[in-house]
C-alpha cells in the first residue's frame, strides 16, 4: 500500500504514450523482454488507440534503483507496476495486451481493480507452468524450469559478450545501437532469475474465477511454453472468455506473425464495437 | 550444400522464423548421433531440451528477431539416443530470396561446460555472500534508526494514549453527574411551569441533553474500540445480514435491497466488524435516495496486498478480504472524500446523526491493519472499498 509519487512511475517503468485516439491500449511484454517487441503491434493501432507501453522496474530503461526483491519475488509487485501505470495517467476501460505472463498479471491487476481495464487480450497466457498431481498440465515439470534457471546462469556468463560486439560492429547503424542498450540483455542477470522463478513457479488458477473483465485467449499452434490445453483451461475458468487459436506456432507470435496477431486483436476489438452497438 | 559447409569442423542449422529447418550440416547430424541414420527432426525446437526450449523462445528468438544477432548462447541439444549435448551457439538472421532466414552454428562444450559449472557456482556463492553481507550491514544500519524512531513514537503513543484514556472517563464519568443534573432540574423547572412558551424552552433544554447523552457515550465508544483484546474467527457473511436486520429493526425500514457476494470469513474483532457493517447500512439507509428503491450490494473478493502502509520500499503481500460495498443513495461531492471520516464531521449539518459513524467504521478498519476508501458521485451513490488482511497481523 505504499504510496508512489505519480511522476516518478512514468520514470520507474520508463512509460511511453503516443497514438492518435482515446481509448487507452496498454502493452505489457513478457519474461525475458522489454517494450521493444511490440514494435510490429503498435503501428497498426496508433491511429484509433492511446498506446502506453512500458518496461517492468528490471527490465528494458526501466529504473533498477526501483527494484527490491521483496516486491517482485512475485507476480505482486509486477501487478502492481500496472496498477501504479494506470493510476500515474489515469486511465479507465484499458484495452490490456499482455504477453506470456503478463496476461496473467493483468488478469491479477484487473481483479483488484476492475474498472481500470475494459479487455484483456492474452497473448500465450498461462496461469500455471508446472504440471500438478491433481491432473492440471501445464506443460512443465519442476525440474525442467530448474534447468531453466541454470540455462540462464550459464548464458549471463558472457555477458558482456551479448552487447558488445554488435555494437562495434555495426557503428554504421546507430538505431541498433541504442535499441541493443534498450533490449533485455540489459537486464541484471539476478533480476531476470527471479522474474523467471516468479513466472514459472506461480500458480494462479484459482485467481480465474475471480475475473470479471472480458478476455481474448490467443492460443499459439505448437506452443511449448503455453500449450493448447492451458489455453483451453483458461477458456474453461475464465468467464466472459474468447478461445482463438493462431496459426503462428512459437510462443511469440507479435513476433514471427504479427499480421496475423493484429488481424485477431482487431476482430476481437471490433466485436466488441458491434455488441455494445446493438 | 556446399562440401565445405557440410564437412565444416562446427555444426551448422538454417530455419524460418516458425521454426521449420531448412538445412542441416554433416557435422551437427553427426553431434547428435545421426550417422547414416536418416535425420528426421523438422523443428529447431525438436532439437532442445524443454529448459533449452523456454529460453529459444523467451531469448534467443526474439534477440534474434529484434537484433538479427545472437552470440555465445549456451544451449542443451538432445541427441538421438537421448542424451544432452551442452553447445555454444551464435546465431543470424538475414534476408534470402523472399523470405527472412535464421542461421546457426553450434559448438559442442562438453569440457568447458564442467569448468563453467564451477564458474556458476563460485559466482552465485560470492553473490550471495556479497548479497548477505550489503543486506545485513544495511538492515543493522536500518534497525538502529528504526529503533530509535520506533522508541521515541511509543513514549509518545503512551503519552497519548494515558490522555485519551483520561479524557474517556472524563466523559464517561465526570461530564455525566452535570449533565444528569441538568436534565433532573429542567424536568422539575417542566413540571412548575405554567407557561407553554418556557414549556418549549425546556423541552429544547431536555432534547440538548438527549443529544449530549448520544454524544458522549458514543465518544465513550470510540475511544474504547482501541483496548479490544478478543479476536478470533468471524462469520462476516452472517455478521453483515446480522448488522442489516439490526439497523432495519432499529430505523423500522425495510424496503431495500440488499445483497451479499463472495464475503469469506476473516480472523477480526466481531464486535467492532459488527459496528463497522451497521454503520455503513445505517448510512445507506439514512442518506437514501428517497427516489428509488435503495440496493445494497457488498461483494469481496480476495487479493494479496502489501501490508506495510508507511514504511516505503518494504514489501510483505498478505491475503486480503477487498470488499466493495455501494448504495445507489444521495452520495457526495468526491471533495468530501477524506473529511467524512473525520470525528463529528458531517456533509449536512441538519442531516440526522452525530457524524461518527465513519469515524468509527476508519477505526475499525484500522484496528484491522486495513484500509478504507470512499467514492462517490452525487444522486449516484457511495462506493467504499475496504481492505481487511484475512488474518489479522500480531
Amino acid at each position: 500500500m505504499n504510496v508512489v509519487i505519480d511522476s516518478e512511475v512514468i520514470a520507474r517503468n520508463a512509460v511511453r504514450v503516443f497514438g492518435n485516439g482515446h481509448i487507452p491500449m496498454m502493452f505489457a511484454h513478457g519474461f525475458g523482454c522489454d517494450q521493444n517487441m511490440w514494435r510490429f503491434i503498435t503501428p497498426a493501432f496508433e491511429n484509433d488507440y492511446k498506446l502506453v507501453l512500458f518496461d517492468y522496474v528490471g527490465a528494458g530503461k526501466s529504473d533498477l534503483r526501483a527494484y527490491h526483491v521483496s516486491r517482485y519475488s512475485n507476480l505482486n509487485g509486477y501487478v502492481q507496476d500496472v496498477l501504479d501505470i494506470c493510476k500515474a495517467l489515469a486511465l479507465r476501460d484499458v484495452v490490456f495486451v499482455g504477453h506470456s505472463v503478463s496476461a496473467m498479471i493483468g488478469a491479477l491487476a484487473a481483479i483488484k481493480e476492475p474498472s481500470y481495464f475494459s479487455k484483456l487480450i492474452m497473448v500465450g497466457p498461462s496461469p500455471c507452468y508446472i504440471n500438478h498431481p491433481d491432473g492440471y498440465f501445464g506443460g512443465f515439470e519442476k525440474k525442467d524450469v530448474e534447468e531453466l534457471l541454470e540455462t540462464m546462469d550459464r548464458n549471463y556468463i558472457g555477458w558482456a559478450n551479448f552487447l558488445a560486439p554488435a555494437i562495434m560492429k555495426n557503428p554504421d547503424k546507430p538505431e541498433l545501437v541504442s535499441e541493443l542498450t534498450e533490449s533485455f540483455c540489459s537486464t541484471d542477470p539476478l533480476i531476470a532469475r527471479k522474474f523467471a522463478e516468479a513466472t514459472f513457479f506461480a500458480d494462479n488458477r484459482h485467481d480465474l474465477v475471480k475475473v470479471q473483465t472480458p478476455s481474448l485467449i490467443m492460443q499459439c499452434s505448437e506452443d511449448i511454453i503455453a500449450p493448447y490445453q492451458v489455453g483451453e483451461f483458461l477458456h474453461r475458468h475464465l468467464r466472459k472468455s474468447t478461445l482463438r487459436v493462431l496459426q503462428a506456432t512459437g510462443h511469440c507470435p507479435h513476433m514471427s506473425a504479427p499480421e496475423e496477431t493484429i488481424q485477431v486483436i482487431k476482430e476481437y476489438l471490433a466485436s466488441y464495437s458491434d455488441i455494445s452497438q446493438n | 550444400m556446399d562440401p565445405v559447409l557440410d564437412h565444416a569442423p562446427c555444426g551448422y542449422l538454417s530455419f524460418v522464423d516458425d521454426g521449420k529447418i531448412l538445412d542441416i550440416n554433416k557435422t551437427l547430424k553427426e553431434i547428435l548421433g545421426y550417422g547414416n541414420e536418416p535425420f528426421t527432426q523438422s523443428h529447431v525446437e525438436q532439437l532442445l531440451t524443454v529448459s533449452g526450449r523456454i529460453f529459444y523462445n523467451t531469448h534467443l528468438f526474439p534477440l534474434l528477431r529484434l537484433h538479427h544477432k545472437a552470440n555465445e548462447i549456451f544451449l542443451t541439444l538432445i541427441a538421438r539416443d537421448k542424451t544432452q549435448v551442452p553447445v555454444l551457439v551464435n546465431a543470424s538472421r538475414r534476408m534470402h530470396g523472399e523470405m527472412f532466414i535464421n542461421e546457426c552454428v553450434f559448438i559442442p562444450v562438453m569440457q568447458r561446460k564442467k569448468f563453467e559449472d564451477e564458474l556458476v557456482n563460485a559466482r552465485r556463492q560470492a553473490e550471495e555472500a556479497l548479497k548477505k553481507n550489503e543486506a545485513l550491514v544495511a538492515l543493522t544500519a536500518e534497525l538502529e534508526e528504526k529503533s530509535l524512531e520506533l522508541d521515541s513514537k511509543v513514549a509518545s503513543l503512551l503519552s497519548l494514549n494515558q490522555n485519551l484514556v483520561e479524557f474517556n472517563k472524563i466523559i464517561s464519568h465526570d461530564f455525566q453527574e452535570p449533565i444528569r443534573k441538568i436534565e433532573i432540574f429542567a424536568r422539575r423547572l417542566a413540571a412548575l411551569a405554567e407557561n407553554p412558551a418556557s414549556d418549549n424552552e425546556l423541552n429544547r433544554i431536555l432534547a440538548s441533553v438527549q443529544k449530549l447523552r448520544l454524544l458522549t457515550s458514543t465518544l465513550h465508544l470510540y475511544v474504547e474500540l482501541a483496548d479490544e483484546q478478543v479476536s478470533g474467527m468471524v462469520h462476516l457473511e452472517r455478521l453483515i445480514l446480522s448488522a442489516r436486520d439490526e439497523v432495519s429493526t432499529h430505523l423500522m425500514f425495510t424496503d431495500f435491497d440488499f445483497t451479499v457476494e463472495n464475503i469469506v470469513d476473516i480472523q477480526g474483532y466481531e464486535r467492532q466488524l459488527q459496528l463497522l457493517f451497521h454503520h455503513l447500512i445505517e448510512n445507506s439507509v439514512l442518506y437514501r435516495n428517497e427516489n428509488r428503491r435503495l440496493h445494497i450490494h457488498i461483494r469481496g473478493v480476495l487479493v494479496q496486498e502489501n501490508i506495510y502502509k508507511s514504511t516505503i520500499n518494504k514489501y510483505r503481500y498478505v491475503d486480503c478480504l477487498k470488499i466493495r460495498y455501494s448504495d445507489n443513495g444521495m452520495g457526495f461531492d468526491e471533495m468530501y472524500n477524506d473529511y467524512v471520516f473525520g470525528l463529528l464531521k458531517k456533509i449536512e449539518r441538519k442531516s440526522p446523526g452525530l457524524g461518527m459513524g465513519l469515524a468509527v467504521c476508519k477505526r475499525v478498519v484500522e484496528n484491522h491493519s486495513g484500509s478504507i476508501k470512499v467514492s462517490s458521485q452525487p444522486g449516484q451513490g457511495c462506493s467504499f472499498d475496504i481492505l481487511l488482511p484475512v488474518k489479522l497481523l500480531q
